[in-house]
């Protein structure tokens, strides 16, 4: 399953994702960013309790990262980043933080 | 495009079928050896296979079943599982609920319950299913040998189910590997096909294994990627520290292109020419180590060719479609035949002569199409021993032979049922308990040994046991409690074994789940006959009971041997003709009957088909007597001529006429007539002595 909450904070749009980050609900997650994008000026992804991420989700992250930046937005991830997340980047060989930078949580 | 559809679908569940069947014997091989990793690694093919393409011919729930498994089996390959009972149980439990997705129609309620308590017991039974982080890099050994991998996923790779973190983590396990992953294909999100691959990756790897087990990592994404290996460092220890050139490098990953490498060192020759200038080498020599090149590259390529192209799978319904319209092509010739005889032609009769010699080859290739090996059948009955011993609490040994030969593929579908009755008898009935067993000097496992081998035009399977065998006397007692038989019957052995196969009869005291119901061995003789094949049963008490089949190669065409008895035309088996002799009007008794010398002297009944038959008796000078012979008995029959071979292609009189136990089948002659095919093994059965 997976959980979408998109949250406002003055210019920041705060999506939140909880459970798992896979290709079966890749759709959702691409729509519920895409209206993010849309709508404000900064993007944040903060995580919680992630329980499976794979490939689909950081190529994802990627795209999300190229609309940004065509968009002369901001985006970043909100630590403390979820193991599962991490160890998916180790393994295909993607930089985190080359991918997209790591702000702490409030 | 929903025809296409259906057709894909149907042909996914034919391989997935046969995938489950080797997923089936894997488990139980593999609950006998615990530790015997290729059989893990089989196992877990088999799952990753059914995943993949169950995801791609829209079987979802299908492909999420053998994906839940096979990350157990993950778990297993990498040492973090040991194999237990619970494990196979469960695994078992998951490949019969794989099974009923295959099955037309929805899920009962009480099913799809059933599958999700297996989840249920697979998810307590994995470790953490998040990924763990890739293990760190250890220093490089003497011997290890450096690749680089070129990974291109092609876009549509995830849509075969393929888990691209998983495969990396594979790769990782052989050794020190590290991927780059590229991006830059990466298209923003408003354009992205969220399902498609848009990265590929440099991988390198430092590992003790040879290239074939890096190869194999990518075995199941081979066709939906392109997948470059290259070794690129053999040993870490070298007096020389120098590796290839920067240009090489990246000619070899394809980077920059050999023209371009080529333009920018332009005033080199080539390696070839450099020699030969040199003096080194004559350029005939240079010109022969290229063609070795060329010549070997070539061989192999039509190797792998030959290979890939070595099987094609063709639904059953094409299969027989075309031997339908053999069969006619063969009664056609058979008219071509008759047509010709009638003219005075010698070119038409070459023709003719011809056309019989091919199609008789068309015929024998059609049929051979069909056949299959019984194989098949007997890896079946590996589940069904294991977990009839099980509920039993009998502990048996299964040993098949003769799996390869063939036989018509209709006929062993129609022989599974037939087959696992009487091995569900031979398990219950027959095999005592492991202490009874003991206690009477045996070995505590019992033995079940089934058997095929040719015969002719038949194919024997024999069922043997070495169990308690029937008791001779019980089963007297039971028919006659049955009523099957009288008291004053006095039956030989042969013949009262025989009552087995009465409608009615039981040997089991009480009914069990396994048998009792006494419907069961009538039925499965009844089958057998519809095949147009037979049942014995042999038996000694205390030592065991062998059931042997006799059943016919193929139901389709037959050689037979045309009969005239006045004006109708009958067909026989020639499998069974012995002989043909002249009748002398002597030899023949007031009641149609009488008896010739066999060469041995012994005498041979023989009795006229035409008082058989009810036809009026031709009183022709020149009849013939053919001597047939079946289950070591034989008759002669008495015709009024042996006409001749006859390619018979066998047409079912259909179900009007099904209780007609004279005649097995009908087929249609040259000339448009219909001769009947008897039933030869029955009227020997039926004839007394």
């Amino acid at each position: 399953m997976i959980n979408v909450e998109i949250k406002e904070s003055g210019n920041v749009k705060v999506v939140t994702l909880s459970g798992c980050l896979t290709i079966d609900y890749a759709s959702e997650i691409k729509k519920n960013f895409l209206d993010a994008i849309s709508r404000s000026k900064s993007v944040r992804v903060s995580f919680d309790k992630i329980e499976e991420v794979d490939f689909s989700f950081l190529q994802l992250l990627q795209a999300v990262k190229i609309s940004v930046n065509k968009k002369k937005k901001n985006l970043a991830l909100i630590a403390p980043l979820p193991p599962a997340l991490e160890n998916a980047a180790a393994n295909l060989g993607i930089s985190l933080a080359e991918l997209c930078p790591v702000k702490p949580g409030e | 495009m929903s025809t296409k559809t259906d057709e894909f679908k149907a042909t996914f569940k034919s391989e997935a079928k046969e995938l489950l069947d080797e997923l089936e014997e894997s488990l139980i091989d593999l609950e006998k050896q615990k530790d015997d990793l290729e059989l893990v690694n089989n196992v877990f093919r088999n799952l990753h296979t059914l995943k993949g393409s169950g995801s791609m011919f829209g079987f979802e729930e299908l492909a999420s079943f053998a994906h839940q498994l096979e990350n157990i089996f993950h778990h297993v390959r990498k040492g973090n599982l040991p194999v237990t009972q619970d494990l196979i149980d469960l695994s078992l439990r998951v490949g019969d609920h794989i099974k009923l997705f295959l099955e037309p129609g929805e899920m009962e309620q009480e099913t799809v319950r059933e599958g999700e308590g297996i989840l249920t017991a697979i998810t307590a039974l994995s470790p953490d299913s998040t990924s763990a982080p890739p293990p760190p890099a250890e220093p490089a050994q003497s011997g290890d040998t450096t690749y680089r991998i070129r990974f291109s996923p092609h876009p549509e790779i995830q849509e075969g189910g393929s888990d691209l973190i998983k495969l990396l983590e594979e790769l990782g396990d052989l050794g020190n590997c590290r991927p780059v992953a590229y991006l830059d294909n990466v298209p923003p999100l408003e354009e992205l096909q969220e399902e498609h691959c848009y990265v590929n990756w440099d991988i390198l790897l430092t590992t003790s294994q040879d290239i074939d087990a890096v190869k194999d990592v990518f075995i199941f994404v081979e066709d939906e990627s392109d997948i470059a290996i290259d070794v690129i460092d053999e040993n870490q220890i070298r007096d020389d520290i120098q590796y290839k050139k920067l240009g090489h490098i990246l000619v070899e990953r394809g980077d920059i292109s050999a023209e371009e490498m080529t333009e920018a060192v332009q005033s080199q020759k080539r390696f070839g020419e450099i020699l030969v200038d040199k003096g080194l080498v004559e350029s005939k020599k240079i010109e022969s180590a290229l063609l070795e090149q060329k010549v070997v590259r070539n061989l192999r390529t039509q190797k792998l060719q030959l290979e890939t192209s070595s099987y094609i799978r063709v639904p059953t319904e094409k299969l027989d479609a075309m031997v339908n319209l053999v069969g006619e092509l063969v009664i056609m010739q058979s008219n071509l035949q008759e047509v010709s005889s009638s003219f005075n032609s010698r070119v038409l009769k070459r023709i003719s002569k011809t056309a019989n010699l091919l199609i008789r080859e068309l015929r024998d290739k059609s049929m051979a199409i069909r056949m299959t090996p019984i194989e098949a059948t007997f890896t079946k009955f590996k589940r069904l021993v294991r977990d009839l011993s099980l509920d039993l609490g009998k502990e048996i040994q299964l040993i098949t032979e003769g799996g390869e030969n063939e036989l018509d593929q209709t006929i062993i579908d129609r022989l599974n049922d037939p087959l696992v009755h009487i091995l569900r008898n031979c398990i219950d009935h027959g095999i005592e308990l492991p202490d009874t067993r003991e206690a009477d000097g045996k070995n505590r496992a019992g033995t079940v040994h089934v058997s095929a081998s040719h015969s002719g035009a038949h194919i024997l399977i024999v069922i043997k046991d070495d169990g308690k065998g029937i008791d001779i006397e019980a089963v007297r007692e039971r028919a006659l409690k049955n009523g099957l038989i009288k008291k004053e019957d006095q039956l030989p052995e042969k013949e009262t074994l025989a009552l087995i196969f009465e409608p009615g009869f039981s040997m089991a005291e009480k009914v069990t789940n396994v048998s009792g119901r006494g419907v069961g061995m009538d039925v499965v003789k009844k089958n057998i006959e519809a095949l147009r094949g037979s049942i014995n049963v042999d038996s000694t008490k205390g030592s065991g009971t062998a059931i042997t089949l006799k059943i016919p190669l193929t139901l389709v065409i037959i050689e037979g041997l045309l009969l005239r008895v006045s004006d109708k035309f009958f067909i026989i088996p020639l499998a069974i003709v012995k002989r043909v002799v002249e009748l002398e009007s002597e030899q023949l008794a007031e009641n149609g009957r009488g008896y010739i010398l066999d060469q041995k002297g012994k005498p041979i009944r023989f009795i006229r088909l035409s008082k058989l038959f009810g036809i009026a008796d031709s009183n022709s000078p020149d009849q013939q007597i053919v001597v047939v012979e079946h289950g070591g008995r034989k008759i002669g029959l008495v015709v009024d001529k042996v006409i001749g071979e006859h390619q018979t292609v066998i047409k079912s009189l259909g179900s009007v006429y099904r209780d007609i136990q004279a005649f097995s089948g009908a087929t249609i002659m040259g000339d448009g007539n219909i001769a009947l095919i008897m039933d030869v093994e029955r009227l020997i059965k039926n004839t007394p002595q």
